[in-house]
């Protein structure tokens, strides 16, 4: 009896998880806005934590899969080190109010993870996506305990030569862009399975 | 490490000396023009709190604490105590005697030159301080304050409660304070030159009280005090006794008046103390300073007497110039930017490390100086309370404002930006950075615009393509929007853009540029 609750005791413990068990009560998600990748990942993408997006070359829907969820709240998006310029009038197309965004441009991979994390400490932003090009397991691991710290989504985008690099990120996942739509293969993922999954976006 | 040397602080004669004065010339019987201008309805009890400095001489000097110290200055000549502290007093030394004979009954006396200016500084911080218990303050030169509290004694509970608070604020302040009330500004001085603790809340009690104060009190000159000692004057008592005409003429008219003030029968006009409309204080750094710890320690001392400054005058700063001053180099420094109104003492530290962990200092610091450039009035800040947004509305609230000046003070301004909606054809045109983030208005955006396709992801240059029909690239989607525009800034174009969808997928935003014959790519739909 003492045993068994030992091992209910312990498999409460937040860095243990089991696959396939994922508890759902008491975890901040925010709707992906795709019904089937919202019950892949147990009801939407999961805030306080690192998500991980790996690609290759922009424009393959990457920003198009987070447009949903980026719609919801009222709190800042905070985009740092974005490759490119994120076009406001497509963005007001897509439904997002642009009073919401705040562009962080740094010159090197260090700033781009401070500016990130203190965006994470700070209550003020709902969503913090970020661009990262390196490998620097250390500052991901800062970077996943200020997530920890909030309720924010922390979504960070590495190139797709970096999927067998160490990272903290209960969810990854590896985008490949198909005639089919874009498909996402699931490097890691703490809350369902990992099956391939295509997504017409 | 650091001694405070506040820069003299820009004191302009505002309107309000003006009318301060002015007033009390006309109303030339009261002796109380300050409280009189106040409140003509009803008028309230005047009562003058007398607070007088003994060791401010010493107190604005650097002095090392606990070593017997001396302030001297030069007359005739001849070099004589002006002030001394505790323990050159326990030795025997007092304020007048000459520098040789202090030396001779203590050799090791530390000697100082007096210094009115740092007086007067020194003197002016505590008037600050004095305008929170009351806006009628003036200041003496020697060394004394005189606060009008009349006004002030039911708000803070009579006054044995607000000398109270006095003393127990000027005890972190000063070394040592005399404090005195009475009806008249000068009777409240002179008592509490004595050194009595005087509190005599009317004119008969504060007779009573000054006829036993001894001559030396008036600080008149040593040879009047002298006349009057061997007439058999030995306090003003006697003086006040003395036959008016008489006196007025063998000691001067000057004299009387300041008695008749004394007593309340003239009046006596003190010009109001009007605190800085600027902030500025400036910190000297003994030895040298090259680490960032010690700068910021110093800096924080700086910053109290900001957040006092700016809780006083109830204002927001929305710009600090720090400055750093070197030995026999020119100064350097840098200005740093604050969105967040309302409390700074914690958050402009913070900025201020992160801002300082960048700085290169390209010489030791003697000195630094912190200026508040940028000074708006105070606004009532609006707590984020939870369902306080509505519907529709952006919410930036001062944790936002917090991580704005954050990330600029690091990464520097212009990296740091909200976008807004120009209205505009050429696409590259058709947005804006914005410095204000939260307060962007929708822009007139041509009606055309919202229902054609536009890449989420635009290249801040369009890259040049190798023409599509020779490199194999599939079909154009649709058929092409023309943007023509902008022949009146010489930024002019005419393009044709095309959605391009590639084999896996990407969609191109590519365009072809009708003045030449090239191919370029200018977004994709990410």
């Amino acid at each position: 009896m003492s045993s068994e609750e030992a091992l209910q005791a312990l498999l409460k413990h937040p860095r243990i998880w089991r696959s396939g068990h994922a508890s759902l009560a008491g975890r901040n998600v925010v709707s992906t806005g795709f019904p089937m990748l919202d019950e892949r990942l147990g009801g939407g993408w999961p805030g306080g934590v690192l998500t991980e997006l790996l690609h290759d070359g922009q424009g393959l829907g990457e920003l198009r899969l987070l447009l949903p969820a980026l719609k919801a709240g009222h709190e800042l998006i905070c985009c740092v080190a974005p490759p490119c310029i994120p076009y406001a009038p497509a963005l007001v197309q897509h439904g997002i109010e642009l009073s919401r965004l705040l562009i962080v441009r740094s010159r090197q991979s260090v700033d781009t993870l401070w500016a990130a994390e203190q965006a994470l400490r700070s209550a003020a932003c709902s969503t913090v996506l970020l661009w990262l090009s390196d490998d620097n397991d250390r500052g991901l691991r800062r970077l996943q305990l200020a997530a920890e710290s909030g309720v924010s989504c922390a979504v960070l985008f590495r190139p797709a030569r970096l999927l067998r690099a160490s990272s903290p990120a209960p969810l990854r996942i590896h985008l490949v862009a198909t005639a089919a739509g874009l498909q996402l293969q699931f490097v890691r993922n703490r809350y369902g399975s990992c099956a391939v999954l295509t997504l017409s976006c | 490490m650091l001694r405070r040397k506040p820069a003299a602080a820009g004191l302009q004669p505002g309107l309000f000396d003006a009318l301060n004065t002015a007033s009390g010339t006309a109303i030339s019987t009261s002796g109380t023009a300050n409280a009189d201008m106040v409140c003509r309805t009803a008028p309230l009890p005047v009562l003058w709190v007398g607070i007088w400095l003994p060791l401010l001489p010493l107190e604005a000097l650097v002095c090392e604490a606990g070593r017997p110290a001396v302030a001297v200055i030069e007359q005739d000549s001849q070099s004589l105590v002006y002030a001394c502290n505790a323990p050159a007093r326990r030795a025997g030394v007092y304020a007048g005697m000459g520098l040789n004979g202090a030396r001779a009954l203590l050799p090791e006396l530390n000697v100082y030159a007096r210094d009115t200016v740092a007086e007067q500084n020194a003197l002016r911080v505590l008037a600050n301080w004095a305008l929170s218990f009351t806006p009628v303050v003036s200041l003496v030169p020697d060394g004394g304050l005189l606060l009008e509290v009349g006004a002030s004694l039911r708000l803070f509970g009579g006054m044995e409660r607000l000398r109270g608070r006095l003393y127990s604020d000027l005890r972190q302040r000063v070394q040592q304070a005399w404090l005195a009330c009475a009806p008249d500004a000068r009777a409240a001085l002179w008592l509490a030159q004595a050194g009595r603790e005087a509190c005599c809340m009317d004119r008969p009690a504060a007779r009573h009280a000054l006829a036993q104060l001894p001559l030396t009190v008036t600080r008149w000159p040593l040879t009047v005090q002298r006349q009057l000692q061997q007439m058999g004057v030995r306090t003003l008592g006697d003086c006040i006794r003395l036959p008016r005409a008489g006196f007025a003429r063998r000691i001067g008219p000057d004299y009387l008046r300041q008695l008749d003030q004394a007593c309340g029968q003239q009046p006596d006009i003190r010009p109001a103390y009007r605190p800085p409309e600027v902030f500025q204080d400036r910190l000297e750094c003994v030895a040298g300073l090259t680490d960032t710890a010690s700068l910021l320690q110093g800096f924080a001392s700086l910053i109290t007497s900001l957040t006092a400054f700016l809780v006083q005058r109830q204002l927001h700063v929305q710009q600090l110039q720090l400055r750093f001053e070197h030995d026999g180099r020119a100064a350097t420094g840098f200005s740093l930017g604050l969105r967040e109104p309302g409390d700074v003492s914690v958050h402009v530290q913070e900025l201020l490390r992160l801002r300082l962990e960048r700085e290169r200092l390209s010489a030791p610091v003697t000195a630094i100086v912190l200026e508040a450039t940028a000074l708006v009035p105070g606004v009532p800040v609006s707590a984020d309370l939870p369902g306080m947004a509505a519907a529709g509305s952006v919410v930036i609230g001062r944790e936002a404002m917090q991580l704005l000046d954050r990330l600029r003070t690091r990464l520097g301004a212009d990296r740091v930006y909200g976008v807004e909606l120009v209205a505009e054809h050429r696409p590259e045109r058709a947005w804006r950075k914005m410095t204000d983030i939260g307060c962007s208005t929708a822009a007139e955006v041509p009606g055309s615009l919202c229902c054609r396709p536009r890449p989420l992801w635009l290249l801040s240059k369009p890259r040049p393509l190798a023409r599509p029909q020779q490199s194999g690239l599939p079909a154009m989607l649709g058929p092409p929007e023309r943007i023509e525009s902008g022949w009146w800034d010489g930024h002019d174009i005419r393009r044709d853009y095309y959605t391009l969808t590639l084999p896996q997928g990407q969609r191109w935003w590519v365009f072809h540029d009708c003045r030449g014959t090239g191919w370029y790519l200018h977004g994709v739909f990410g």
